[in-house]
């Protein structure tokens, strides 16, 4: 499927004569990753999913110019207003502009599990390459912590963390990073047990270079891609936890505009003015279903064997549209 | 056989035993002093030194860490998991109060993921790249991004409050179960959907079923007879995953529709700081899930026996 040429250069990634070095990187293949950026652009929902998520990052960058109100200033006289001409989303309780609440929401949600996402991946790939390179005590200590929190089911646990440091958005957040790191982790740690039988590591060992370079300089370039497509699957998941440990009261605090937050706030009013619970859901989901759009794809890209189990699995009625591989999440965490 | 079965059990014991120096750990990871927060709460003022003092006497507080864990753990080995800050019932009791109700909730929404989600699966597999496998991955992906607590209160504005279908708070007869229950499920159903088309797939591809096929089978005998049943064995992973899903989303749900259960105490405890009964609840699921594994794996082995021989393996729970 890809070009000759590419394929060419991904057999021979020497064209500039310095790879064959032993202690430059690790050869970077370039051919499989512009095919899977190909097929990626290809697949409409996937890019549904990416457009909507660089909407609401233009949302939250631009929100003090896009907001037509301060997301905190009550209007008490406005209070509970419907969606109207003043206030587009109407009022909250306190007669605080929804639509800016919103807004200013989009950038602590994007902003939080953003921040998550990127705590859990460092995490997960440092643990998992120290566990993984060393071996030994190191590594069944670290395996025995994993296998402990691997036991209680993540929204759980996080939840018991968030609620004994008290409420606010960095314990939810630690609650959530203490908890997702292992899988990671657990994930890097094989991949570097693998990585240290193959042949540019053992040469890379042979040769006398010491653990750091072998570990950071060989294993580690060839690791962090797939983690890192790992972590963009996984952010919608992220954002479900970080809500519904907001929408419990344990993350950020009136009066910030945090759309989990403001479900919570809105549950007095939610059979009298159902908008109030509506407008901060419908971000929620949507989002939600952006990240996990824009994961499908990416895993469909990554993963081209998709295409040859189609075509025997229906060879009678070959599929118009390019095959998309028989997708589910990722076998995510419990909880 | 035997050696598996001990190592397996050993295994567990560890495990377990770590899960309660977490869940004694994450008592003292609380910021400030709980004798004085229980103190502040039950009397309403700023309690004196003197009588912190005492309350921290009172509650054990003031042995040495190691040996305030061994009594705990202690304890907690005969049934004693210690005494709510709040409420001063013992902790165990609250738990055996609650659990049913979870249990019920929980269990109700398992049958429900599979009695939906696997026949959906089974259908979107059967129709791949056909518009019902597009209609049902549209909706599995939908009902996988749905914040389960958002989608509770939907459900209740359109079936409690709109068409008054069925109650939207509180416990009671099967008609009370049915929101709860649906919302729980939702998720968990959007997953097994996914898992199983593509478990399903993944087997229709190989040479066993194009034999079956080639011996002239029905397309639907193929399917099910053949393809389905060893797309079971992944589900298997799924179904202790699925229980850690509801038990960790029963917290929120339970919040929804004030179900007296186990998560709706956990809500209640955390806004408190009820640090017994936090230790108890994650000490409490940790060996549910602990168990929950153990049966797991040893149904893998029963299976497919080559994993008898093979590396230990844990099914994330």
């Amino acid at each position: 499927m890809d070009r000759p040429e590419e394929a060419a250069s991904s057999l021979a990634p020497t064209a500039d004569g310095t790879a064959t070095m032993p202690f430059k990187r690790a050869p970077v293949v370039r051919g499989p990753v512009r095919g899977a950026l190909r097929r990626l652009l290809r697949d409409r929902s996937a890019l549904v999913g990416l457009g909507t998520l660089v909407l609401l990052v233009v949302a939250a960058v631009f929100a003090p110019a896009l907001a037509p109100y301060s997301p905190t200033e009550p209007h008490y006289e406005d209070a509970l207003r419907g969606p109207g001409r003043d206030y587009l989303l109407g009022t909250d309780g306190l007669g605080r502009d929804e639509l800016s609440r919103l807004l200013f929401g989009a950038r602590i949600s994007l902003a939080s599990v953003t921040m998550a996402a990127a705590a859990i991946t460092l995490l997960g790939v440092t643990i998992g390459l120290l566990s993984g390179y060393y071996g030994g005590i190191l590594d069944g200590a670290i395996q025995r912590v994993i296998d402990v929190l691997l036991a209680v089911p993540s929204l759980v646990l996080a939840l018991a963390i968030a609620g004994m440091l008290g409420p606010s958005i960095r314990s939810v957040l630690i609650g959530v990073v203490a908890v997702q790191w292992v899988s990671y982790a657990r994930l890097v740690r094989g991949m570097v047990l693998s990585a240290r039988s193959q042949p540019y590591v053992e040469s890379s060992i042979a040769l006398g270079a010491r653990s750091r370079r072998v570990m950071f300089n060989d294993i580690l370039p060839n690791v962090v891609p797939p983690v890192v497509v790992l972590a963009t699957l996984e952010m919608g998941g992220l954002l479900l936890s970080i809500s519904s440990l907001s929408f419990l009261g344990l993350g950020a605090q009136p009066p910030t505009p945090e759309w989990g937050t403001m479900l919570n706030q809105a549950r007095p009013f939610f059979q009298s003015h159902p908008y109030l619970m509506i407008v901060p859901g419908v971000a929620i989901t949507l989002t939600v279903l952006a990240f996990n759009l824009l994961g499908d794809g990416l895993r469909d890209a990554l993963d081209p064997r998709a295409g040859r189990l189609v075509t025997r699995v229906r060879a009678d009625r070959p599929p118009r549209r390019r095959p998309r591989q028989p997708g589910g999440l990722p076998a995510r965490r419990a909880g | 056989m035997l050696t598996y079965l001990v190592r397996r059990l050993a295994y567990v014991v560890v495990v377990w035993l770590g899960v309660s120096l977490l869940a004694f750990g994450l008592g003292r990871l609380a910021p400030g002093d709980p004798a004085r927060d229980v103190l502040a709460r039950t009397t309403g003022r700023q309690p004196t030194e003197r009588e912190v003092v005492a309350e921290r006497h009172r509650l054990g507080l003031d042995r040495p860490l190691p040996v305030q864990y061994m009594s705990w753990l202690g304890g907690a080995v005969r049934g004693d998991l210690g005494t709510s800050y709040t409420t001063g019932e013992p902790v165990g009791q609250a738990i055996a109060r609650t659990l049913p109700a979870t249990l019920q909730l929980a269990g109700s929404a398992f049958v429900l993921a599979v009695a939906i989600g696997l026949p959906l699966g089974l259908l979107a597999a059967a129709y791949a790249w056909r518009w019902p496998d597009h209609l049902i991955r549209a909706l599995a992906l939908f009902g996988a991004s749905i914040p389960a607590f958002w989608l509770g209160y939907l459900l209740i504005l359109a079936f409690a409050v709109t068409v008054q279908l069925f109650p939207a708070f509180g416990p009671g007869g099967p008609s009370h179960l049915v929101l709860p229950a649906f919302t729980l499920a939702v998720f968990d159903l959007a997953m097994l959907a996914r898992l199983t088309r593509a478990a399903l797939l993944e087997t229709l591809g190989e040479d066993y079923i194009r034999t079956a096929r080639a011996k002239g089978i029905s397309e639907r005998r193929t399917l099910i007879r053949h393809a389905l049943r060893s797309s079971l064995i992944p589900l298997l992973t799924w179904t202790a995953m699925s229980f850690g899903f509801l038990f960790g989303y029963s917290v929120v749900v339970e919040s929804v529709f004030a179900w007296p259960g186990l998560g709706y105490a956990t809500v209640l405890a955390v806004q408190a700081r009820d640090y017994p009964f936090l230790q108890a609840f994650v000490l409490l699921m940790g060996t549910l899930f602990a168990l929950l594994n153990l049966g797991v794996d040893l149904t893998y082995t029963w299976v497919d026996p080559r994993l008898r021989f093979g590396r230990l393996r844990t099914a994330g729970g």
